[in-house]
């Protein structure tokens, strides 16, 4: 009984940590952290005209 | 509105709860695991005072949220000091020294006051996302406790049947009471499914493996189990 009880231990300490480090990444801490500033536009000329539709 | 499921979950848990303390007596195993008889004890008195806020306040109730994650989360607590008196019983056996008894009981020790300074500094604002969050981690931090506390154990050449089944069945309580907390962290809008009776599942786990535990198991812990850790002869 104690071979299964063992597998059963491991299996949820498997699942339980990769939860863990599943949460913790996606955690807002983590996630919401400022992300770069977008890249000047290398082309700062004007914007093209809108189609004529 | 709680259903004919829920009262039966609450009424199991709490009978199998006394169940454990009972056949610790019966099996005269107090002295080796009085903090169990403790535990449960505690445990029950937890769920008679839930049920009575239940039926007071009502299900929905600020009230009953508090007492049920505060009351849970302390009751968490004292398992580790369940944690505590097993390690001593696993480094006594393998022969360790005191200083190694010492330091994991101040290792436990230490990890429950942390918790219990983070609950306490919380208990004015409770919200959701930190009762769940603390319970993942208060639950993992157990998980890896009582991992290091079986591998411990497997250094044993003759490993005392009644402790290991007594530290796999908490381990799988941890284990399981983490993921359940985990799901409900990861998928938000499940909580009131499935999810609802995870926390009443794994809780009840606990009280029926020990009274298995207490009663079918035979101790196993002979003068022969002591000092004999497996590297020193053949397994």
């Amino acid at each position: 009984m104690n071979k299964w009880l063992a597998v059963v231990f491991l299996v949820l300490l498997v699942l339980a940590g990769a939860m863990g480090l599943k949460s913790l990444v996606t955690h807002p801490m983590l996630a919401n952290t400022t992300s770069p500033p977008p890249r000047v536009a290398v082309n700062n000329g004007a914007a093209p005209p809108p189609v004529a539709r | 509105m709680l259903g004919p499921l829920d009262y039966a979950l609450w009424l199991a848990g709490f009978v199998m709860q006394l169940a454990v303390v009972a056949t610790i007596f019966w099996r005269h195993a107090f002295t080796r695991y009085s903090l169990i008889v403790v535990y449960m004890l505690c445990a029950a008195l937890v769920q008679g005072t839930q049920f009575v806020y239940l039926l007071k306040y009502g299900v929905t109730s600020r009230q009953y949220y508090f007492a049920y994650y505060y009351l849970e989360n302390v009751l968490t607590l004292l398992l580790f000091f369940v944690v505590i008196q097993l390690c001593h019983r696993v480094f006594a056996l393998i022969g360790a020294s005191r200083y190694v008894r010492v330091a994991a009981a101040l290792l436990v020790t230490g990890t429950a006051l942390i918790s219990y300074f983070v609950i306490r500094g919380h208990r004015e604002h409770m919200t959701k996302d930190f009762v769940i969050q603390f319970g993942q981690d208060i639950h993992f931090v157990g998980v890896v406790l009582t991992y290091l506390l079986w591998v411990v154990i497997l250094r044993l050449r003759n490993r005392p049947a009644r402790l290991t089944q007594v530290v796999l069945a908490l381990g799988i309580y941890f284990g399981a009471t983490a993921v359940v907390y985990a799901l409900r962290n990861l998928f938000p809008a499940l909580e009131n499914g499935f999810f609802l009776y995870g926390l009443p599942i794994s809780g009840l786990w606990l009280p029926v493996a020990w009274t298995y535990t207490f009663l079918r198991t035979p101790d196993g812990e002979s003068p022969a189990a002591r000092l004999t850790p497996s590297s020193n002869g053949p397994a």
